[in-house]
């Protein structure tokens, strides 16, 4: 394990509902490497172990969160139109189709931001070669990353002189890199939210007040 | 060598692409399969795909764009292909053969399994449509499911499938295309600028009262219905403020020899959900359409293999296959398709049956 940073450039921008966590990311290509089942189907997720990165006693990986400073926003239009009429009269014999409720069309907004350098950044206390092999199945970052939303045009993972994955420097003293439990936290941080410390991230369960990193924006 | 040299060679190893790297032709543990394929998507007649409307002209779908080769410009909104389209294409391309495989009888399928099909399902009330072990049966013979995901009952499955978007080979996106795709550095760079792509078509809406078969298909003029049918029109234009029904309309399409830059695969896929990958590949190029207003000749286009970070031969085949024109029934007997086309028809009864349960 050695302090590493991680640089992931994009070819599209990003929607990101969510600070984009690598060891999230990470455990998710576990997931699907070991074909372990839809996590909506089986409350299954990865162990720490399994990861290729330092575990903090704390209950946390060396590893930060994403690094970007938001250059432009971009909000486009996701759609699910209405399945053709001509086509459903092949197929099913009713009179009547059902449009409403859940079978709705609907145009529904999708808040992208693009990063400066289209670049983002991670660092991390790892294992380079592990992270290396779990990357390369990693096609896109964010919502929407299937359909070509955050498509990743490639990876660099180097070594880095010193460990980032907790704290880095700042101008007034250290700052978090990652939400860290109050007692790890800088003395007198502002940045102050509820979060989890561990992947999946998404769950309610488990939030603690966090110190973390601030939002930069150059816009 | 120099401390430059030594740099350049240290980079070259750090730096990679998804799908890329020495990772024995990327099949990884237990035989799954990692790949992304670029293709070229060539317009052979103009595209029509809008993202909105600006009075009566619909305009072309653009994704925002900033270059970090210059730091100081503006964003530009270039014109592009939403992967969410070209992922329905491929859904539907796959859903088209995957029921003439299946033999579904006309008027059977029910509306949430058409949903499922077509658009990719939708949350319902109910529980769960699947317990888990009814899912890796599921999976096992219905490849479909895995490749693409779906919304299923009260569960969202994700699928292995990853579509980007159609990037515009235009002046803008140079560095985006090197980046992207190795084989094609330099081809954007020297291309037109996006706006050049552009073009604005009119249409024209008749009104059908002035057309000369109108008479024919009219009450006389000397009749008491034609008095009736005048009275009711100037009280129709009257509130309208209008005396015809005739108007004008645009449409912002790109230009025929149009490319796009397309990158489509899929991250740990068995050889069945690969397969299935390539028939739905195979599908799209067949019916050869995308986009809007394919009815009045838009978006005729036609597909290449220009790079991939796994096997390109198959795919090659499959979209070759699909410009010589033969029929989906003969494509079971290509190696590419065999997998997925005899897994479906070995296990049609039982996918007929859960498509048939969906609700």
């Amino acid at each position: 394990m050695q302090p590493l940073q991680i640089t992931c450039k994009l070819a599209t921008g990003l929607a990101m509902h969510h600070p984009l966590a690598i060891d999230g990311l990470l455990a998710a290509m576990v997931a699907a490497r070991d074909s372990y089942p839809p996590i909506a189907l089986e409350e299954r997720i990865p162990p720490p172990e399994a990861l290729p990165l330092a575990w903090h006693p704390a209950g946390f990986h060396h590893a930060s969160q994403a690094h970007l400073v938001i250059q432009a926003y971009e909000t486009v239009r996701w759609s699910r139109t209405l399945l053709p009429i001509h086509r459903l009269a092949l197929l099913t014999d009713r009179g009547k189709f059902p449009v409403g409720g859940r079978f709705k069309a609907y145009w529904m907004p999708l808040r992208k931001v693009l990063p400066a350098g289209m670049v983002l950044t991670w660092w991390v206390m790892g294992d380079a070669q592990g992270i290396r092999e779990l990357l390369r199945h990693t096609f896109g970052l964010g919502a929407k990353h299937n359909a070509g939303h955050g498509w990743v045009a490639s990876w660099t993972v180097e070594p880095w002189a010193d460990d980032w994955s907790l704290l880095r420097p700042g101008d007034e003293g250290p700052e978090p890199t990652r939400p860290l439990p109050m007692e790890l936290a800088p003395e007198g941080w502002q940045g102050l939210e509820v979060r989890r410390l561990t992947y999946p991230y998404w769950r309610r369960d488990g939030q603690v007040l966090a110190a973390v990193p601030m939002r930069v924006e150059n816009k | 060598m120099s401390t430059d040299t030594i740099h350049d060679a240290i980079t070259e190893a750090l730096v990679f692409r998804p799908g890329a790297g020495p990772l024995a032709e990327c099949k990884t543990v237990r035989d799954l399969i990692t790949v992304q394929w670029s293709l070229k998507i060539t317009a052979l007649t103009p595209f029509a795909h809008s993202s909105g409307t600006m009075g009566n002209d619909s305009l072309f779908m653009t994704e925002r764009v900033v270059n970090p080769e210059r730091p100081g410009d503006s964003p530009e909104d270039i014109p592009c292909l939403t992967g969410n389209s070209l992922r329905h294409a491929l859904r539907e391309g796959l859903t088209w053969l995957t029921l003439r495989v299946l033999g579904v009888d006309l008027g059977s399928v029910s509306p949430a399994a058409l949903h499922f099909l077509l658009s990719g399902g939708s949350m319902g009330k109910q529980a769960s449509t699947l317990d888990l072990e009814g899912h890796r049966r599921l999976t096992a013979m219905f490849p479909y499911l895995p490749l693409f995901g779906g919304g299923l009952g009260t569960a969202l499955v994700a699928g292995k499938l990853q579509v980007g978007s159609g990037i515009l080979i235009c002046r803008q996106n140079g560095w985006r295309v090197d980046d992207l795709c190795p084989p094609m550095v330099g081809d954007a760079e020297g291309s037109l600028d996006a706006e050049e792509y552009r073009e604005r078509r009119q249409g024209t809406r008749h009104d059908a009262r002035r057309q000369p078969v109108a008479s024919l298909l009219m009450p006389p003029k000397d009749s008491k219905a034609w008095d009736k049918e005048r009275l009711k029109t100037s009280k129709a234009n009257e509130s309208e403020g209008s005396d015809s029904t005739q108007m004008i309309y645009g449409r912002e399409v790109l230009v025929a020899g149009s490319t796009f830059l397309w990158q489509v695969g899929g991250h740990f896929m068995t050889p069945l959900e690969h397969s299935a990958l390539i028939c739905a590949l195979l599908a799209m190029q067949q019916r050869g359409w995308i986009g809007a207003a394919s009815g009045t000749g838009h978006g005729r286009i036609k597909m290449r293999v220009v790079g991939a970070s796994g096997e390109t031969a198959p795919l090659a085949d499959a979209l070759r296959y699909a410009d010589e024109g033969e029929g989906v029934e003969h494509v079971a007997k290509r190696a590419w398709a065999a997998p997925y086309v005899d897994c479906v028809t070995k296990h049609g009864d039982e996918i007929r049956e859960w498509l048939s349960g969906l609700r």
